[in-house]
């Protein structure tokens, strides 16, 4: 029960992290019927924006983080303007090609030029060390990334449920020929919903930092796919359910993994997988309500 | 400077890509008038709405809009000027209530007070929507679907408002009931273009039609001219 109660708390630093990927990737999936796979790339290039201020440069933690999120951003404009834009229109499946090309492309670019090796990400002495309660142990920096996400994620859903532009990007991803004429100035919705999205993956790339101490070129790869299945399990273009969604599949992840044999431990991606098939056969509209048509 | 006409088409030409669908359409809408476009299935009437409000770029003609040439503006930009759409098929936002769809339909009025204005205004058109303000607009029947997608195009106040085929697939008497509302919105101050394939409904409100044959138009004149027109009703029941 102890070991249980152990990985659940550990499990729930990396499904933060899912859920916020998830959010952000429910966003363009909604509004533009985006499969972001260059998603990931976003978040590592937060996170290698944050290793060059930190360690290469030696600059403090705080600049670390504005430099993630800044990274993710920009990286995410940079992206939407150049694969995304010029195929507006264009159809689900182009467009997740052309995102396959710029995640491949901007990976292997910053692999050519950084290597893939672990690159470490250091943390300040606040969010060092841990609770003890009873035989369990809670690290400070699995509160501090739980808290945040709790505040973001609410923001988030109040954002999207009660304010205009909110329900300007529901109404897009519904219909977005008739917001238009609604007088929703739909490009515009379309570049905040990246920067949204790009903000949400730079904060995922200073957690990531923060609990496993190092990043890479490939730490965005597999990320992504949790990220797609989430929003698909929570409904596509619902925050809400991408964020519940991403802790079930961080969460679920982390238990499926702790369960296994050691032999075994290389089958962890193959849970998503295993969710996202139960999920096609039993409802694959997902757990919430979607916001496409 | 054409002040006296709200919108004015002059040999507009449009289609989708290669496809010419409509050819030197020619209308006026007069300041405070209710005027109707009318044809059968397919002659381009929903296509000319479509270019109006910059869904389709036009590929020929002008399109002026209180003098001034709208052809190159985009749908928001258009519906800014003060034009309400009502699209075909109603095309509600089903993943947003009632309300969420007018709040939609109000996105360039800026103040809350104009809005809460509005939207007693609407309410008071269409009392049923005011009930089920709160219910998602998916569930809704068709009538009500109808219902909000006219207030969400009145929402904001038009000087225009555009309707394409208010009554499809709606019962007799619903029919009647968006008809005189209608008459009630264009007493109120508002300009009306409507499409419509039931030209009985669209003739006993307007001050002015236009019938459309196979993407051109064939004939316009006083709504109760073409209604005794008997030529119309033969383009109408198909003997051409």
């Amino acid at each position: 029960m102890n070991y249980f109660l152990q990985q659940l708390i550990n499990s729930l630093g990396w499904g933060s992290l899912n859920a916020l990927m998830a959010a952000g990737y429910t966003m363009t999936f909604g509004i533009i019927g985006l499969v972001n796979f260059a998603h990931g790339e976003v978040m590592m290039a937060g996170a290698l924006a944050a290793f060059w201020i930190m360690v290469v440069l030696e600059l403090p933690f705080w600049l670390g983080c504005i430099a993630a999120i800044t990274g993710s951003i920009l990286v995410g404009l940079f992206i939407e303007r150049i694969a995304f834009r010029p195929l507006r229109g264009a159809g689900m499946i182009s467009l997740f090609i052309t995102s396959l090309a710029a995640s491949f492309g901007i990976r292997t670019l910053l692999i050519m030029l950084l290597t893939d090796k672990l690159k470490p990400f250091p943390i300040p002495k606040f969010l060092k060390g841990a609770i003890v309660l009873g035989e369990l142990i809670i690290f400070k920096k699995t509160l501090v990334i739980l808290f945040i996400t709790f505040v973001v994620g609410a923001l988030l859903i109040y954002f999207i449920k009660y304010t205009k532009t909110g329900a300007a990007m529901r109404a897009m991803s519904y219909d977005p020929e008739i917001a238009g004429t609604m007088g929703v100035n739909t490009e515009r919705v379309i570049i905040v919903t990246f920067v949204i999205a790009s903000f949400l993956a730079g904060l995922s790339a200073i957690f990531w930092g923060v609990k496993f101490g190092s990043v890479r070129c490939s730490m965005g790869v597999l990320i992504v796919v949790n990220a797609f299945i989430a929003s698909v399990l929570g409904g596509i273009g619902n925050v809400f359910g991408a964020i519940l969604a991403g802790y079930i599949i961080g969460v679920g992840e982390t238990l499926f993994v702790a369960y296994l044999p050691d032999q075994m431990v290389g089958l962890r991606p193959l849970f998503v997988w295993i969710v996202f098939f139960v999920l096609l056969v039993i409802k694959p509209s997902g757990l919430f309500r979607p916001n496409i048509k | 400077m054409s002040g006296e006409h709200l919108l004015e088409l002059d040999s507009v030409t449009s289609g989708y890509g290669k496809k010419t669908v409509i050819r030197d359409v020619s209308f006026k809408v007069p300041r405070g008038q209710i005027i109707t476009l009318l044809g059968a299935n397919g002659v381009g009437k929903t296509t000319t709405l479509r270019t109006i409000t910059g869904l389709i770029k036009s590929q020929g003609g002008a399109m002026l809009y209180r003098g001034k040439d709208v052809s190159a503006m985009r749908p928001y930009q258009i519906a800014a000027l003060g034009v309400g759409y009502c699209p075909e098929g109603r095309r509600v936002f089903g993943n947003l209530t009632a309300y969420e769809n007018l709040l939609v339909g109000a996105y360039r009025v800026k103040s809350k007070k104009a809005f809460s204005k509005n939207l007693a205004w609407v309410h008071k058109l269409f009392p049923r929507l005011h009930e089920r303000q709160h219910q998602l607009s998916d569930t809704m029947s068709g009538g009500e679907q109808q219902m909000l997608a006219i207030s969400r195009a009145l929402i904001s106040k038009p000087e225009l408002l555009l309707l394409d085929e208010p009554s499809l697939g709606l019962a007799p008497m619903v029919v009647e009931h968006i008809a005189k509302t209608l008459i009630e919105i264009n007493k109120a101050g508002v300009s009306i273009l409507i499409v419509e394939q039931n030209a009985k409904m669209a003739l006993s409100i307007s001050h002015h039609a236009y019938v459309m044959e196979d993407g051109r138009v064939i004939r316009q004149g006083p709504a109760k001219a073409i209604s005794q027109d008997k030529d119309i009703a033969d383009i109408y029941l198909g003997f051409r």
